[in-house]
């Protein structure tokens, strides 16, 4: 008996549950019919599943019953009763094996998630999406790969406001001031926006970072961008694929790179 | 046209959770959660599954009572099994975690009630789950994006 006994279980019961309660189905995972019929196909032809023990047996009785089912029932009613009879019954052996495997498993390390990598779309034009919604819809995506922070929009410092404070709270990692213009389009504004992040800033001193968000720069600003501020990064989100066109990566490289450094 | 909040007209959702599912979450998924809401706490059209303030109430009473055998709770074994299921983990996981749900107390299904900011969350995480009149899902929320109003 091994873990993918019960793997295998799980998605015969899952499998079956697709063609009897689809909207439970789509409520649980987001793979297709298909997907779960390969991966399955995919477990069945592993090495250890051509072995002859009971388990092995059982499950390739079950999975050959849920294609039966689905091509010989003669009435939805028959294949809904039969296939929600064949999800109940593999759910419960399922169950009943990972009991069994774990105690008679160790404790077992776990596998790391496979983390997939966003991607960084180029930028469209601009459409009507207001002033507060684009920045909180980045902010909420760069908190992603960010989880330590908790965003505070609005904040007061002193005298001012910033658009959006993240605090690292108890974490040590720097604090990070963000103010969002949803379209500079001059050198001008690109000034006066960088000038009042450094106002702000000020009190946090050396450690902390400095974000400007917006939805579109004009040429002349991308390309002086590092003239007006070395230590302030300027970051183009596209609210249209909810992703960082620029500046996202090396923004968050930047910020592990100095947590790193204080942890 | 870019938040939930603008498609649907209404500016927050709410959610029922129990604890074993957030519990799992956190330690396997990264403290992303799958979660459906609706836009009121208590849609008049959603069946009692849901609707967040009775599955509260529910699952509340259920606890406090120790009630092992109730439905809802069997319910909620199987809808966690056909999540971990669905999943990307390994083998090895996914029998630790199903062995985890088998042999839960009573006391791990209490509930938690969410309230989630929709005009932070894009338009496009947003899934019509289509059972009921009010019930969408979101399924890669991550704290920040959270509220928790009853804990």
């Amino acid at each position: 008996m091994s873990p993918e006994h019960v793997q295998l279980l799980a998605l015969i019961a899952l499998r079956a549950l697709a063609d009897y309660d689809p909207v439970e189905f789509r409520r649980s995972t987001d793979l297709s019919k298909r997907e779960i019929d390969e991966r399955i196909d995919r477990m069945l032809a592993t090495t250890d599943m051509v072995g002859v023990d009971e388990e092995t047996h059982e499950i390739r009785a079950r999975v050959e019953e849920l294609r039966s089912v689905e091509r010989e029932a003669e009435s939805q009613v028959e294949l809904s009763f039969l296939l929600r009879q064949l999800s109940t019954s593999s759910l419960q052996r399922a169950h009943q094996l990972a009991l069994r495997y774990r105690r008679s498993a160790g404790p077992r390390s776990r596998e790391p998630r496979q983390e997939t990598a966003p991607a960084i779309s180029v930028l469209k034009s601009s459409r009507a999406v207001s002033e507060v919604e684009y920045l909180r819809l980045a902010v909420m995506r760069l908190l992603r790969e960010l989880p330590e922070y908790v965003p505070v929009f609005e904040y007061r410092w002193r005298n001012r406001f910033i658009d959006c404070f993240l605090d690292p709270g108890v974490t040590g990692f720097p604090p990070i001031l963000i103010e969002g213009k949803k379209q500079i389009g001059s050198v001008e504004e690109a000034k006066r926006v960088v000038s009042q992040l450094k106002q702000a800033a000020s009190g946090w001193g050396r450690d902390s970072f400095t974000v400007v968000i917006t939805t579109s720069v004009s040429a002349s600003v991308e390309q002086l961008w590092p003239e007006l501020s070395r230590q302030t990064h300027l970051l183009i989100f596209d609210p249209e694929t909810n992703e960082f066109a620029q500046g996202g990566e090396k923004f968050l490289a930047a910020v592990r790179i100095k947590s790193a450094g204080r942890g | 046209m870019s938040t939930i909040a603008r498609h649907l007209g209404k500016g927050f959702g709410y959610s029922c959770q129990a604890w074993l599912a957030i519990d799992i979450a956190d330690r396997y998924f990264g403290s992303i959660y799958r979660a459906w809401f609706a836009t009121s706490l208590n849609p008049q059209l959603n069946g009692s599954s849901s609707n967040p303030l009775v599955l509260f109430q529910e699952l509340d009473r259920i606890v406090h009572t120790n009630d092992f055998h109730h439905s809802r709770i069997d319910q909620l074994r199987v809808r966690l099994t056909n999540w971990i299921a669905g999943s990307s983990l390994s083998a090895p996981d996914v029998a630790n975690i199903l062995s985890e749900i088998a042999s839960a107390p009573v006391a791990a299904f209490r509930p938690q009630l969410w309230k989630l900011d929709l005009s932070n969350i894009h338009v496009s995480r947003l899934v019509s789950l289509g059972q009921f009149p009010d019930e969408y899902q979101v399924r890669d929320l991550i704290p920040a994006e959270i509220r928790v109003i009853v804990p």
